[in-house]
């Protein structure tokens, strides 16, 4: 997967990441209102004033991870007392604020005017974000979204549709702009319109062999979180899956002799992307479906797309801040996963127990058994940390791995 | 057909040679820190003892945390199906396995043709493997093989809180201050690492009959708190040691 040249769909994501990076921070400098945003806040809303730009510090921390400089910040925000329990995507942003952004490939993210968390899909982001609030004195708005146990409610959604509300009236309060109703229906119908064809995408996992790997399906995620409510989205994940059917058709598939199908419970393990796929595929084996990539564009209970009526942009927004797997239940996510392994044939499945993502971790254990013992599918959990590679171990991980392999081998003679 | 199997464990590196599945012997020496040479020098020692020439042998598969390492095996196996296929070699009723090593623990849970069906690990940290023994050992002054016996003559278990093998010394050398007697500690030791590892063996799906191999199982002592912990008889193999590496070499006949 790694010994392969770069894609067209690679080479895009490059552009645009870059673009959207350097845009952010010339908007910024020239006197742009900035918000920092935790990954689930409807982004779309910005797009409705004329002058408001977003980061996102867990993408950015993800993209410190992938470059390999995750430790490096980590690092700096323990050297002031931070804890190494915390979350790394934390201790990367936090540190990352020590020096100025010096070691950041993107030169960090411009100073906020405000920070936006919410409280259903990160346990700590709140705090986190407190944390920017107190240090650079800007107002922190967190989002109070219910976890679901169930499909949510309409009072839920209602609830949150009223966030959203309050949201949009602080920062035309704090700005200074007038919120625009028709440029913010624009921009959720952009971000409609990439989940569609986020969704093509993943669809073709299901052909045997697969042209889809959930390494690349982690990597091309990036737009989503960054460039939300933009017509890039439609425009990126249109590339992908036509450069997915192709090389269905040429036979250039990321694992040529793919003789195991796995699907990967949690976030990626960003710092190991290119040894984790390369070491796969010279075992056969694919990771060809995940629930951190699956889950975009759905609500709790599925992974199907969730179909817009295309009526009421903010009830949309509202049902996508419940995507993500963290905000729901065990049942919930049972049933997704589920509904996945069916669909794309899996031989077995990687629970990656994230020491910095407990909400994601949590209920993996039982998901595990649960899974093993409906489709007599082995299962095989490994230990990971989605951005500090000091918690990671190769060899305990592919020591595990290779069981899993060996077990799906035996059961196939039996 | 002749096979040899080899265990490239973190501490020590174990080879078993087979004839026809019958054992025709094996070795074990420390692993050092190169595992290619540790590989060849424990097959040319348990070659010689046998008196089998390299080129008579039909299949060589390497497995421990070293099998890749080895350039001249001709097939790479996890620990996990090896321990299996070495538990089942001995005695094919055998439905778990509790492996207990330098730096892991793991419970095997096999069917009836020696096939794994789940497996469960200790995580990243050295709590309940013979890592944790020998750094005990050493605090207490005591070779590691006279633990067994000493912690029989135990009147009860000092209780041993901490899980972390690092706070688990300073607790013993509390422990030892306050005149605790060192028999109840090591009975104490045993007893914590027969917490860890029964978790691991519930949590896996323990079924009865029960096999103990890896180094650790020579321990009596943590054999007993297990059996007692989890309410079941347990076999030591008699090839405790080289349990991976014999399992390693009858999967060379498949």
């Amino acid at each position: 997967m790694s010994e392969k040249v770069k894609s067209m769909a690679g080479k895009n994501l490059s552009k645009l990441m870059i673009k959207g990076y350097m845009d952010l921070h010339e908007k910024a400098a020239k006197g742009a209102f900035c918000v920092w945003i935790a990954i689930n806040v409807p982004a779309e809303i910005f797009a409705g004033f004329d002058n408001v730009v977003y980061g996102v510090p867990e993408s950015h921390a993800a993209m410190c991870a992938g470059k390999g400089i995750g430790v490096l910040q980590c690092e700096k925000a323990e050297n002031t007392g931070y804890s190494q329990d915390l979350c790394s995507y934390a201790r990367i942003d936090i540190g990352n604020l020590t020096d100025g952004s010096k070691d950041s490939p993107s030169f960090g993210l411009p100073k906020p005017d405000l920070v936006v968390s919410n409280n259903n899909n990160c346990a700590l982001i709140s705090k986190w974000f407190d944390v920017h609030h107190r240090e650079m004195d800007i107002p922190h708005f967190i989002m109070d979204i219910p976890f679901c146990y169930e499909p949510q409610k309409q009072k839920d959604q209602s609830y949150i549709i009223s966030q959203i509300k309050d949201l949009i009236s602080l920062i035309e309060k704090l700005s200074g702009q007038k919120f625009n109703f028709n440029k913010f229906e624009e921009a959720v119908f952009h971000s409609w319109e990439g989940f569609c064809e986020w969704k093509n995408f993943l669809e073709l996992a299901k052909e045997k062999p697969s042209p889809v790997t959930a390494f690349d399906s982690f990597v091309h995620m990036a737009p989503f979180l960054t460039l939300r409510g933009t017509p890039v989205l439609k425009e990126h994940f249109k590339i992908l899956a036509d450069e997915a059917r192709q090389n269905i058709k040429t036979g250039n598939l990321p694992v040529k002799k793919e003789k195991y199908r796995l699907f990967w419970d949690n976030i990626a393990p960003w710092h190991q992307l290119g040894k984790m796929s390369k070491r796969l595929s010279q075992m056969g084996a694919n990771i060809v479906g995940a629930s951190y990539t699956s889950c975009m564009g759905t609500v709790e209970g599925s992974f199907e797309l969730y179909k817009w009526d295309e009526k009421d942009p903010f009830e949309y927004i509202a049902r996508m801040m419940n995507s993500y797997m963290c905000p729901h239940g065990m049942e919930l996510r049972y049933s997704s996963m589920k509904g996945a392994i069916e669909k794309l044939g899996i031989d077995g499945v990687i629970f990656a127990s994230n020491r910095s993502c407990k909400p994601y971790s949590i209920t993996q254990m039982d998901q595990q058994k649960r899974i093993s013992d409906y489709f007599g599918i082995p299962a095989v959990m490994i230990d990971v940390d989605h951005a500090d590679a000091r918690k990671y171990s190769e060899e305990n991980a592919f020591m595990r791995i290779g069981a899993l392999l060996e077990t799906i081998d035996s059961k196939r003679k039996n | 057909m002749i096979t040899a199997g080899i265990d490239i464990g973190s501490i020590t590196s174990k080879a078993v040679l087979m004839k026809d599945m019958k054992v025709l012997g094996f070795d074990v020496i420390s692993t050092g820190y190169n595992s290619e040479k540790s590989g060849k020098e424990v097959l040319n020692l348990v070659l010689d003892k046998c008196f089998v020439n390299i080129e008579e042998t039909d299949s060589i598969i390497s497995t421990g945390y070293g099998r890749n390492r080895l350039s001249f095996a001709h097939k790479k196996i996890t620990e996990i199906t090896c321990h299996a296929a070495g538990a089942h070699f001995q005695d094919n009723k055998i439905r778990s396995v509790i492996d207990i090593g330098g730096q892991d623990s793991k419970v095997i849970i096999l069917d009836e043709n020696g096939s794994v069906t789940d497996f469960a690990m200790n995580d990243k940290c050295a709590a309940g493997t013979g890592r944790f023994l020998e750094v005990m050992a050493r605090a207490l002054e005591l070779d590691l093989n006279d633990f067994g016996d000493i912690s029989a003559k135990a009147k009860k278990a000092a209780h041993i809180s901490s899980l972390c093998t690092v706070f688990a010394e300073s607790e013993i050398i509390s422990l030892i201050s306050a005149g605790e007697k060192r028999e109840n500690i090591i009975r104490g030791i045993h007893e914590s690492i027969g917490t860890r590892v029964g978790a691991l063996a519930l949590r896996a799906g323990l079924r009865s009959p029960v096999m103990m191999t890896g180094g650790v199982s020579r321990n009596s002592g943590v054999v007993r708190s297990l059996e007692s912990r989890l309410g079941v008889s347990i076999n030591v193999s008699s090839y405790a040691q080289v349990n991976g590496a014999l399992g390693a070499a009858c999967l060379g006949f498949r």
